[in-house]
């Protein structure tokens, strides 16, 4: 019996947008000085409607869509990013949001000091950090560049510590945007190794992706979100030739 | 009433000023904010200083030395009014900024938008308490009879920085609506400096127009500091009771404006 870690009951999502709305003090002293008090005509934008989802914990899931279907919403309203319009997201455990990597890194300090920045970002204490400590150094194959103040990092060295943080911090949950796999292509599959590691472990991962190696191989359940829908939800093979018909039209 | 306990009657109301559980969060980017501050050049430290100390010294030349102010101790006064209102502009122009500042990051990981206004009042807090013994070293150079009554600092302290925390916090949400304010609170921030006893004395204001001073939730706070570095001794209850009445004001006000402004924030950048 696999107990749920994600339960999303009836959830919707709907953006309100105020057309010339007043944006400055100038524009509501002039509207009060003319008698008149308006915050503009409301648009509002739906992007999820009464989506219904349970994601087990364990499962390794890929989330699918277009451009603007609505993944990363979701990605955030899970991770209470955002909250929902209507409808509920009940999260059983707790969850490592990683929508970016390096969020919140400071060029100044040193790699070694965004490690603890980075990882307090994300919503871990000073133990879980002290404790991941040596697996991160060493995953990142930085050496000694660790001290090296991170605006001098190259775009690769970036991504391997970011990439290495998110992945040693214990989290039972893991969001995460395949865009997130890159550096060069040793590195590349060392990430997606850890992360099938990592799923190896028991924990419940969440995928965004495109259809790439990394679905196929690693997802067992495949979500397509579309006009603001959940379209399939299964096998992943179907899954792929879904989302592919759903872009290509 | 500790923060805590305060938290934890605010909690179910869905308001959370004072960040509860995120310490270790609050104290990497506290840290952080002190270390790119000191660490980025060599008078870095320094500058944090020279600054008010350069504004003391000019206001000190241009009110004591040209036009012959004459009250007792100025250098500690104006030194001591500067460094108090260096503290609040800073903040509160700098809070009102942080959390469209940080757009970037809140819209990648969930973390309260009150964190960053916070964060930047005690980054300012922590520098004021550095400053401080310079404070008192200009008093006691100024022969100023320093005495029991410091130990008063500690309560103008919390509410120093509670009114100020809490002003900017409301800033910083309706700044988010009305984008102007960047342009317009440089002024206000120029004028409140006026409406302050800073540079003067609350005894040079005509005695029925001094209620209008009170207005100023800065005033009693500046005149009960000066009452201690400067004059060396106790402040009036009054002054104490307005202080306490200011910051429950300002607090409960930046209360509201969370509650129906400062929901859901991240959407309305």
């Amino acid at each position: 019996m696999m107990k749920p870690a994600i339960q999303i009951q009836n959830l919707t999502k709907t953006f309100k947008h105020w057309a010339n709305r007043p944006t400055s003090i100038k524009t509501l002293l002039i509207d009060a000085l003319k008698g008149r008090f308006h915050l503009g005509e409301k648009h509002e934008f739906c992007v999820l409607k009464n989506i219904n989802l349970e994601i087990h914990e364990g499962e390794f899931i890929g989330i699918m869509g277009g451009n603007g279907a609505g993944k990363s919403t979701l990605l955030k309203l899970i991770s209470g990013i955002y909250t929902p319009s209507s409808g509920r997201v009940k999260v059983h455990a707790a969850i490592a949001p990683l929508i970016e990597l390096g969020a919140g890194f400071q060029g100044d300090l040193s790699g070694y000091e965004n490690i603890f920045l980075n990882a307090a970002i994300l919503g871990f204490g000073r133990k879980a950090t002290r404790d991941a400590l040596p697996f991160i150094l060493e995953f990142s194959e930085l050496g000694e560049k660790i001290e090296m103040p991170i605006k001098h990092y190259s775009s690769g060295m970036l991504v391997r510590l970011g990439f290495s943080i998110a992945a040693h911090l214990d989290a039972p949950i893991m969001l995460c945007d395949e865009v997130l796999a890159v550096g060069d292509a040793g590195f590349q599959e060392k990430c997606l190794k850890k992360i099938k590691a990592l799923h190896e472990e028991g924990r419940t991962i969440i995928l965004i992706t495109h259809g790439g190696e990394a679905v196929r191989s690693f997802c067992k359940r495949c979500i397509v979100i579309s006009d603001q829908k959940v379209v399939f939800d299964g096998a992943v093979e179907e899954g792929v030739n879904t989302y592919m018909r759903i872009v290509k039209k | 009433m500790t923060f805590q306990e305060l938290s934890r009657v605010l909690q179910p109301f869905g308001l959370d000023p004072f960040c509860v559980g995120k310490k270790f969060l609050i104290f990497n980017l506290v840290s952080k904010n002190l270390k790119v501050k000191y660490r980025k050049s060599a008078l870095g430290a320094l500058w944090t200083l020279l600054v008010p100390i350069a504004m003391a010294l000019v206001y000190y030349f241009v009110f004591k030395v040209i036009l012959k102010v004459q009250l007792p101790h100025y250098l500690a006064f104006i030194v001591t009014g500067i460094f108090i209102w260096n503290f609040v502009a800073m903040t509160l122009l700098e809070g009102m900024e942080s959390i469209v500042g940080n757009w970037g990051l809140l819209s990648k990981v969930p973390i309260p938008t009150q964190i960053f206004p916070y964060v930047g009042a005690l980054t300012n807090l922590v520098n004021l308490a550095i400053s401080f013994p310079i404070l008192i070293a200009v008093s006691l150079l100024s022969g100023v009879p320093l005495g029991p009554s410091l130990i008063l600092i500690p309560f103008l302290f919390i509410n120093l920085f509670l009114i100020t925390y809490s002003l900017s916090l409301t800033f910083a949400i309706v700044f988010v609506y009305l984008r102007d304010l960047r342009h317009i609170m440089g002024i206000i921030i120029q004028l409140w400096f006026y409406a302050t006893p800073v540079i003067y004395n609350e005894s040079m204001i005509p005695p029925k127009y001094t209620w209008i001073l009170y207005l100023n939730p800065y005033s009693a706070l500046i005149i009960s500091f000066h009452r201690i570095l400067v004059d060396g001794k106790w402040p009036n209850p009054s002054e104490i009771i307005t202080i306490a009445m200011w910051s429950f004001i300002t607090f409960f006000f930046s209360l509201m404006i969370q509650k129906f402004l400062g929901q859901q924030l991240i959407e309305k950048i």
